[in-house]
Order: C-alpha cells, then sequence, then structure tokens
C-alpha cells in the first residue's frame, strides 16, 4: 500500500512537473482580446458630444482612449481616459464642443482604442454622428446639388437661396472644369448672434459666410429682411467658389494663395467692380497697396486693409484674365491639384513665376514695387553694468569670459535723442496741419458738415470702414505650417 | 449692414480726422509731452503663454523658461545678439584642459528679501536638477559635470561626489568633457539660482510673492494675468519698468487685433500675419523678426518595432523626398531644414545632412527587413498634431512603402512622447544655449533623458564624447559632422523646418529684442524718454 501510494505520488508529480515545464516551454499566448457592444453617441450644440460602450477588458491593456474623427479631416485624435480595470465594464467619454470647435454639419465617427503592454492595438467598433445646431427648427429645401436650410422667412427666401446656390456652383464648375457630384449643404441663420455662436469667440464683425470644403457645408447670415438685397446674390457665390476651389485645388502638399482663392470668388462672384477698382488704383496712387506676397496667407485685421485685400486680389484676377486669357486661370489653379509649389504653377500656366506676375500686375497698375515699412530692428535698452553691446561674437567652447567687462559706450543722452524726435514732431505736425487744413477747406467750400453724416447719398460703391458689408471668410482645415485662420489665432 | 459712403465724404471726415490728431498732437508737444506718453510707462503689457510651473529647473517648454528667466537669474546670459554675457557672475576662468571652471560671483549679491545669495545657493540650486528622486526634465544638460550621470541615477548619494563646490564666492565645477561650452550651458533657465527654501530645505518656494533672484517676482496670477514686480535688489539693478502685466487671456482674439487696440504692448504673433504686416505703415515699423534656434523635426520610436530595426528607419528616410515636401509645406518664417543643428548655430558645419531620397531602397529596404511592400507592417501611428506635411509624409510613405500612416492628434502629446512615444512624432526644440550639442547629444545620445526615441548608436555617442572632448572648434565641428552623419545614416529623427520669430512691439519700447531661444529679457526693457 505504501509502496503503491508512493508510485502514484511520484506519478501524480511527474504529471505536474511535466505539465508546469510544458507550459514554461509553450510560446507565450497573447493577452485575450477585448469585447465591445454597440457605441452610442449623442450630442448637445455647444456642449459636446456623449458616446459611452459596452466593453469587456482582458489583461494586460496598459492605455485606454478614446477615439473622435472628424469629417473631412484626416487625423484622429486620442485622449486617455481613466482605466477602467479589467472584465465588464462601459467606456464613457465626453468630447466637448465649445464655440467655434466643431462645426454643425461635421460628420463625427467615435469609439475607443485600447493599447496592450505588448503593443497591440484594438480599436472598438465606432459609432458616427452628425454634430447639429439643434436650437433650431432647420427649415430644408433640396435641388440637384445644393440643399438650403435656413431658420427664418418663409420659402420663398429659400428658394432664392437654393436658385442662386445651384447656378454659382454650375457657374463655378464650368469655369473651373471641375466635377461636382456630392451635395454641398447650405445653412442660412437669420440672426448674427447665432450665426457668430458656431464661428467662435473673436471673429471679425464683417464675417458674413464660412465655406468648409472638407464638410461640403457652407454657412451664412441673411436676415429675412435681406434676401433680396444684392449683397446675398455676392456672398453666396463667394463661398461656393471657395468649395469648388476647395475640389479643384486639393493635395496634401502646399495651399495655394490665399490672394488667389479670395480674389477668384470676388470675381466670380460680383467681377472687379467700380468699388474694387477705386480702392485698389485709389491706394495704388497713395502707396497704401499691399503686394500679393503681403496676401499669400492672412488678410489683414483692420477692416480697411481687410477690404483693400479682397479688391487687391479680385483686381488681381482681373489682372491675370485680361493679360494671359481665362484659360490660362483656370490651367493655373488646376495644376495645384498636383501637389506644386506656386511658382511652378504660374510657370506652368502663365510662362512667369509668382514674382513675374506680381510685377505684371504692378505695371499694369502703374506702380512699383510698394515699399515694406518692416520689419525693423528693436532698439537697444539699457544693459546691466559689464555687458558690451556688439554683434554676436563666436567664442570658443570653454573659453574664458567674459572678454570684456566695460560698457562699450555712455547710454543715451536724453537730449541727444529728444532733441531731434521734438524738432522732428514739430514739422511733420505742421505739414499734416497744412494738409488737413486744405482738405477741410476744400470739404467746407462744397458745403460740406465737419461732422461724419450717415445718411450722406451714394457717389460709388465703395466699401469703406468696419461698419461695411458683411465680407466672405473663409476658415481652412488645422495645420501649424498651413495658412489659415482659426487655428493660428489660437495660443 | 451695407453701408454706401461718398468718396466726397470721406475726404472730408478724413480731414476732419488729421486736423484733430495734429492738433492734440500739437498740444501734448507743447506740452513738452512725447507720443509714447499715451502709454503707462510704469507697466509694459506682454501676451504670454500660461506657465506650467514657477520652479526654473521643473519646467520643459519654451513658454514656461521665457517666464521663470524673469524670476530667477543664471550665472551667465546671452544677449539678443547672442553673445554670452556675465550675469550673477562677474566673470569666470576655464582651465587650460578645459575640466575645470570656476565662476566669480559678483559681491554682494542678494535675493529679493535681502538675504545674500551666495556660491552655495548655486551648487544647492545645480544639484536639484539631477536630483535622483525628482529630476529635472532638462536634467541632460548637467551631465558633463562630473559624477553627475551617477547621481542622477541614484548610483551614488553623496552629492560631494558631484563635481560641484562652493568656495567663498566662487563655484568650481569639475568637467567629465572639456569642450562641453559649460559657461554657455549654464545660460539656460534650468540652471537659474533659487533660494535656499527652495534647494535646502525642499520647499514649494514659487509663486505669488516668492524670493526670487532674477529681475521680477510674481505679485499677483488670475486667469487672466501674471503681474510680476520688479526686484530692487536685482543685481543690474531695479528693472526700469515696474511692472509687467504677462496677458493670458485675450477673449480668443487675434494677438495682432489685441496690439492695434492698444490691449498689449509686445506679443508675438503668427507667421502667417507677418507678411501684410510688413506693408501696414503703422504696425510694419513695429514688426521685428528674429531668427529662431528652434527646429521641427520627426521623432521615430527606436526601441519598439518596427522601427527598432534600423532598414526599417531608413526605408522611411529613403522613401519621402524630404527636400520637396519640406520646400512646399514651408511658408513664410518657415525655411526647410537641412541638419539637426539649425543654422543660426555655428560649429557644425553647413553640410546637408537629411536622408538621401531613392524610393527604390526604400523598398529594398523594407523587404529585407521583412516587410516586403509593407506586407506585415503594423499600422503606423505618426502624432502629427496640425501640422500640414504630416499629411504629404502619409501620402508618400503609402506610395512608396505600403506603410499605412494613421495620422493622430494626442491630447497627452508631451507626456506620450516623455513616457510611451507613437510610433513617429512631430516635435520642436528651442535652444537652451546656443551650441551644437543642445540639438544633437542632447537629443539622442543614448542615456540622454530628451532621447525620447530612446536610439543608441555607439557611433553617434562615440562622436559627440570626441566632440566635446576636444577644445579646437574645428575638430570638434569634425567629430559633429560625424554625428550628423551618423544620424543621416541611421535616421532616427528627421529634421523638418526651422523658423523665424515675428512679434509686434509698441514703438517707443526699448530692449524688446528676442535672442532667438524664446527669452525676452525683460529687465532689460524701457520705454523711451
Amino acid at each position: 500500500m505504501g509502496a503503491v501510494s508512493g508510485s502514484l505520488r511520484v506519478a501524480a508529480l511527474a504529471v505536474v512537473l511535466a505539465a508546469a515545464i510544458a507550459l514554461a516551454l509553450a510560446p507565450p499566448v497573447a493577452a485575450a482580446d477585448p469585447t465591445f457592444g454597440e457605441a452610442v453617441a449623442t450630442s448637445k450644440f455647444g456642449q459636446g458630444i456623449d458616446v459611452e460602450q459596452p466593453a469587456t477588458i482582458p489583461e494586460a491593456v496598459r492605455r485606454v482612449e478614446a477615439l473622435v474623427r472628424t469629417g473631412g479631416a484626416a487625423r484622429t485624435f486620442l485622449t486617455p481616459i481613466a482605466s477602467p480595470g479589467t472584465g465588464s465594464t462601459t467606456l464613457r467619454y465626453h468630447h466637448a464642443t465649445p464655440a467655434g470647435s466643431l462645426y454643425p454639419n461635421t460628420r463625427v465617427e467615435l469609439g475607443f482604442r485600447l493599447t496592450f503592454d505588448d503593443g497591440r492595438v484594438i480599436d472598438s467598433p465606432t459609432t458616427t454622428i452628425r454634430y447639429e445646431d439643434d436650437r433650431f427648427a432647420w427649415q430644408t429645401l433640396e435641388g440637384p446639388l445644393v440643399r438650403v436650410h435656413w431658420v427664418l422667412g418663409d420659402d420663398a427666401f429659400g428658394r432664392r437661396a437654393l436658385e442662386i446656390g445651384e447656378r454659382s456652383v454650375e457657374e463655378g464648375t464650368q469655369l473651373l472644369g471641375v466635377e461636382e457630384t456630392e451635395r454641398i449643404d447650405f445653412f442660412v441663420y437669420g440672426d448674427r448672434d447665432a450665426f457668430y455662436d458656431i464661428l467662435g469667440p473673436a471673429q471679425r464683425e464683417s464675417v458674413g459666410g464660412l465655406a468648409l470644403p472638407e464638410i461640403r457645408t457652407l454657412f451664412a447670415n441673411i436676415p429675412p429682411a435681406e434676401v433680396n438685397d444684392p449683397w446675398v446674390g455676392i456672398v453666396i457665390p463667394h463661398e461656393i467658389t471657395h468649395l469648388v476651389f476647395g475640389t479643384a485645388t486639393r493635395n496634401p502638399y502646399h495651399e495655394p494663395p490665399h490672394w488667389l482663392n479670395e480674389g477668384l470668388a470676388d470675381y466670380l462672384a460680383q467681377g472687379y467692380n467700380a468699388g474694387a477698382r477705386g480702392a485698389v488704383e485709389g491706394a495704388a496712387r497713395s502707396g497704401e497697396l499691399m503686394p500679393l506676397r503681403a496676401l499669400v496667407a492672412r488678410f489683414p485685421t483692420t477692416a480697411q486693409r481687410f477690404s483693400l485685400a479682397y479688391d487687391e486680389s479680385v483686381s488681381a484676377i482681373d489682372y491675370l484674365i485680361r493679360a494671359h486669357g481665362q484659360d490660362a486661370l483656370v490651367s493655373l489653379i488646376r495644376s495645384y491639384a498636383d501637389g506644386v509649389s506656386d511658382d511652378a504653377a504660374f510657370r506652368a500656366a502663365l510662362g512667369v513665376d509668382v514674382a513675374g506676375f506680381e510685377a505684371g500686375w504692378l505695371a499694369d497698375l502703374g506702380i512699383d514695387e510698394p515699399p515694406a515699412h518692416g520689419p525693423l530692428p528693436a532698439p537697444p535698452g539699457p544693459l546691466p553694468p559689464g555687458w558690451a553691446e556688439g554683434p554676436a561674437r563666436t567664442q570658443a567652447p570653454g573659453a574664458s569670459g567674459p572678454v570684456a567687462t566695460a560698457r562699450t559706450g555712455p547710454p543715451p543722452v536724453e537730449g541727444e535723442i529728444a532733441g531731434p524726435i521734438v524738432l522732428g514732431v514739430i514739422v511733420v505736425l505742421g505739414v499734416l496741419l497744412v494738409v488737413g487744413l486744405v482738405v477741410v477747406a476744400r470739404g467746407l467750400s462744397r458745403g460740406d458738415s465737419l461732422l461724419p453724416s450717415p445718411e450722406a447719398a451714394p457717389e460709388n460703391d465703395q466699401w469703406v470702414g468696419p461698419e461695411a458689408e458683411p465680407r466672405p471668410e473663409r476658415e481652412l482645415p488645422p495645420g501649424a505650417d498651413r495658412v489659415g485662420d482659426r487655428e493660428l489665432d489660437e495660443r | 449692414m451695407a453701408r454706401l459712403i461718398q468718396r466726397a465724404s470721406v475726404w472730408r471726415r478724413a480731414g476732419a480726422l488729421l486736423t484733430s490728431l495734429t492738433v492734440v498732437a500739437a498740444l501734448l508737444v507743447v506740452r513738452g509731452a512725447s507720443p509714447v506718453e499715451a502709454f503707462d510707462p510704469g507697466e509694459v503689457r506682454i501676451l504670454v503663454q500660461e506657465p506650467s510651473t514657477f520652479d526654473p529647473s521643473a519646467q520643459a517648454d519654451a513658454a514656461t523658461a521665457a517666464i521663470t528667466a524673469q524670476l530667477y537669474e543664471t550665472l551667465t546670459a546671452h544677449d539678443a545678439s547672442l553673445n554670452l554675457q556675465p550675469a550673477l557672475a562677474e566673470s569666470w576662468d576655464v582651465d587650460e584642459d578645459g575640466h575645470r571652471v570656476v565662476f566669480h560671483l559678483r559681491p554682494d549679491l542678494t535675493f529679493s528679501d535681502g538675504t545674500p545669495l551666495t556660491a552655495a545657493d548655486v551648487v544647492g540650486s545645480w544639484l536639484r536638477i539631477i536630483d535622483p528622486v525628482t529630476p529635472a526634465p532638462l536634467a541632460a544638460l548637467m551631465i558633463d559635470v562630473r559624477g553627475a550621470r551617477d547621481y542622477l541615477a541614484g548610483r551614488t548619494t553623496d552629492p560631494a561626489s558631484v563635481g560641484l563646490r562652493a568656495t567663498g564666492a566662487d563655484v568650481e565645477v569639475q568637467l567629465e568633457r572639456p569642450g562641453a561650452d559649460f559657461p554657455a550651458i549654464v545660460s539656460a533657465p534650468i540652471f537659474a539660482v533659487v533660494p535656499p527654501a527652495a534647494w535646502r530645505d525642499k520647499q514649494d518656494a514659487f509663486g505669488v510673492d516668492a524670493v526670487v533672484s532674477g529681475g521680477y517676482s510674481v505679485a499677483a496670477v488670475t486667469d487672466e494675468e501674471i503681474t510680476l514686480e520688479r526686484n530692487e535688489r536685482y543685481w543690474a539693478g531695479p528693472a526700469p519698468i515696474p511692472t509687467v502685466r504677462l496677458l493670458l487671456d485675450i477673449g480668443g482674439r487675434s494677438p495682432v487685433a489685441a496690439f492695434e487696440d492698444d490691449e498689449l504692448d509686445y506679443t508675438e504673433i503668427s507667421l502667417v500675419d507677418a507678411p501684410w504686416i510688413a506693408y501696414d505703415r503703422t504696425l510694419g515699423p513695429q514688426l521685428r523678426e528674429t531668427p529662431s534656434l528652434a527646429l521641427t523635426y520627426i521623432g521615430i520610436d527606436a526601441a519598439s518595432p518596427p522601427f527598432d530595426d534600423v532598414r526599417v528607419r531608413q526605408a522611411v528616410g529613403a522613401a519621402v523626398d524630404w527636400r520637396r515636401i519640406t520646400t512646399l509645406g514651408a511658408f513664410g518664417g518657415l525655411t526647410p531644414a537641412v541638419s539637426m543643428v539649425p543654422p543660426a548655430i555655428r560649429g557644425a558645419g553647413g553640410e546637408d545632412w537629411l536622408p538621401l531620397h531613392d524610393p527604390e531602397r526604400a523598398r529594398g529596404l523594407l523587404a529585407e527587413a521583412g516587410y516586403p511592400g509593407g506586407a506585415g507592417l503594423p499600422r503606423i501611428q505618426f502624432a502629427a498634431g496640425g501640422a500640414g506635411i504630416a499629411d504629404g509624409v502619409a501620402v508618400e510613405l503609402l506610395r512608396e512603402l505600403g506603410m499605412d500612416v494613421e495620422l493622430v492628434i494626442l491630447d497627452d502629446h508631451l507626456a506620450r512622447i516623455t513616457g510611451d512615444p507613437p510610433n513617429m512624432w512631430i516635435s520642436g526644440w528651442i535652444a537652451d544655449y546656443p551650441g551644437p550639442n543642445d540639438f544633437l547629444g542632447v537629443l539622442l545620445e543614448s542615456d540622454s533623458s530628451e532621447n525620447h526615441g530612446h536610439w543608441s548608436s555607439p557611433a553617434f555617442d562615440a562622436a559627440i564624447g570626441d566632440a566635446l572632448s576636444t577644445r579646437d572648434p574645428a575638430e570638434a565641428e569634425v567629430a559633429f559632422e560625424r554625428a550628423l552623419a551618423e544620424i543621416q545614416r541611421e535616421v532616427p529623427v528627421v529634421p523638418l523646418f526651422v523658423s523665424t520669430d515675428w512679434s509686434l512691439s509698441r514703438a517707443g519700447l526699448l530692449g524688446a529684442g528676442s535672442n532667438g531661444m524664446g527669452i525676452l529679457r525683460m529687465a532689460g526693457m524701457a520705454w523711451a524718454p
């Protein structure tokens, strides 16, 4: 019995040992895969999107992240969420959407990503939700390509907006030789505050429209009472042109110059009209004209210069068509789709590089290249004792220092600087005073008042001042090295 | 609402405005005033990014360094022309063999509370950087001090084993490598001197009303503003401008618009605004341009598959036409980089060190590594933020290698890169001091705390060792070029852009010149008399 028992024990021990050895020698088994239920998302405009998803989390997960992909963006946003531990759980994430961070009509895909200790990455099945401006009961009217959504106003309002939109798409696609087959959504707000809520804080007061090619959506602020105003027939084609331009030039390498985009949009919307022509010619005469190289990216912030930037842009397009023909314009725009540089695109289409084209435009306006007023070096400030002022020196690594301990020159004496400045200011002020009095005298001789007169009868179509008509604006996709507005304003 | 305005009316208003301005300005002159009197000469308003800390050794980003540098002073400093200048140290001596540097502190230095600032404070502040329990993020800058590596790694706990000595008013530093350019390195903000409460008593001695060694102290902090008041005991004398208001929030507006509205006196601006501002009669003369000692580059996790295989990294390097893609992606103040060392930093040669474009070789390398045509490769995570150039990189890697690249925006970008990096990422690095090693050894030496991709190359380490072991600049340059060649060969990183800093500085503000390292010396600013 004892012997049998001993044999059994030995056998049992052998089995256990064999099992242990087998386990030890077996290749490592990957951690079990997670399981997921269906993800469900809900959204509230201006607040956020909530997503939750049942899941079973196995061992060896080192990171859990929420995953967000917004329509039109080539990026996946990942943010870590608190570890839910192992076993059955519900993963939850709130994606905040403060004003301006996510545009209505954007399709948003949400889910979760698990990263394992061994580096494996597993994404949950995602859900997609359309982020909507749910503050209003939208009316909708649909055409062959454009779908108009509006809040205030009757059917006639919607029909007019739709008719302008469809016509603009047709004209833009014909000119640029592209085909638009995917629907374009056009949201018309009737209230400035509501419209600005989608743009976000700190927008220019004159923004009247917004085109987002990446989500094929336009926004405009058109109060019902103004639907028949002439500017409505301008802002809609302007924004639609941006969208068509985006389709025509899309490439992953290089953005066309901002002036080309805006100039074309203005040209197709209203041509190079008398107002723009007057502004450009006036700026050329007064030396205030900005060269095109100043307008490749963001336009000026001041209202008058902002407006002049548009006028110059359309002037350049007008010159381009007069000097090189419409086919050259189409060729130029379409060449950007190949991801070429500005110079390469201009050379291929026009036979001159950008500088050559700009020189021709300036010559057409009868002026030389405008002078730059900056940048200027920072005026020096007071130096600490022992600091030597001067150009950069190259020191050998580890050299003893400092080289000089004495001040290289005395600090500025007030009178030496202030004297010439005061004298200069007096001279300049004298000249300004004379000029100002002459201008006023000329005005008064025609019976004008010294005070501004808002009711003054119009003599031409010039847009002036910050109260000017809403100007279309265009936002570009985020990109630290791309031309854009929103993303580069933020600090 | 649109308004149509007569041209004559416009001219009339312009004339009236001109006259009014002239009269007002003339009155100011008659009273002996200058136009800058419109500003409060007792303060300057500067737009900044919110700092992550006021502790100089805890900072790891340029925005924080720009603020801590106003609060805590270093022994040396680089002025706006990048000259190395004496600060708390009146002078310094370097031994013939370069292994020993002695800094001589200025006499009678004090902290802002009047207590003496001594050589012991310098040593204590510098030991905080390599505290093995809470090392500074930029501790790599200290590792050329003898014994610092072992102390940092916890292999020794005796601070006396570190080559730092306080003797009277002198701070003696023993260096492992004589070419380390230590007097320039200690101008970096992490080497600032903090009071004993911080280094000796281990207190959180930073923030409002904290004792400082720099030109200013923190008087108040709100969500909108950090208010600095000048340190009346500052070694260079009280700053000319008593109060600095560091604005953190301008309501989401453009800095340019806030500057135009006279809400700011100095602000950095986006490179996309600089082109038009240059031609603006009012803003143009207030525009400042500074070549930045900053580099944008792609980092690669060389310690994890698939990039732990050098052939896969080499394939990435050869698949993309970096010259073309950076030229097309560059805009305004961005300049395509051809080396990890920005051109404004001398001493590393001027060669082109980008990987050579050879897609056929790239495909061959990938096949050799076991991924022919990209088969078997995992999806590559590329943390690119909003950088547009990444789109082109992803397109080229897919086209040439069949490499599926997912562009991601990481909410915790910096933390992830530091602790658990993705396969590839875009990062920026601004010089701590204007020397090549700040972009080479500090970022890529095998045991550097900033080597987030964990690339390890004995050849690179040897080249850096040689560069830092000589006091002959020509020899150092040759060694640095060997290091750059190794980067070009093994592709642990790919340089993308160098940049230009643009800012607006109010007319009449003197001394508001940045040195390209993101540091504005506010104690050197003054309003024109």
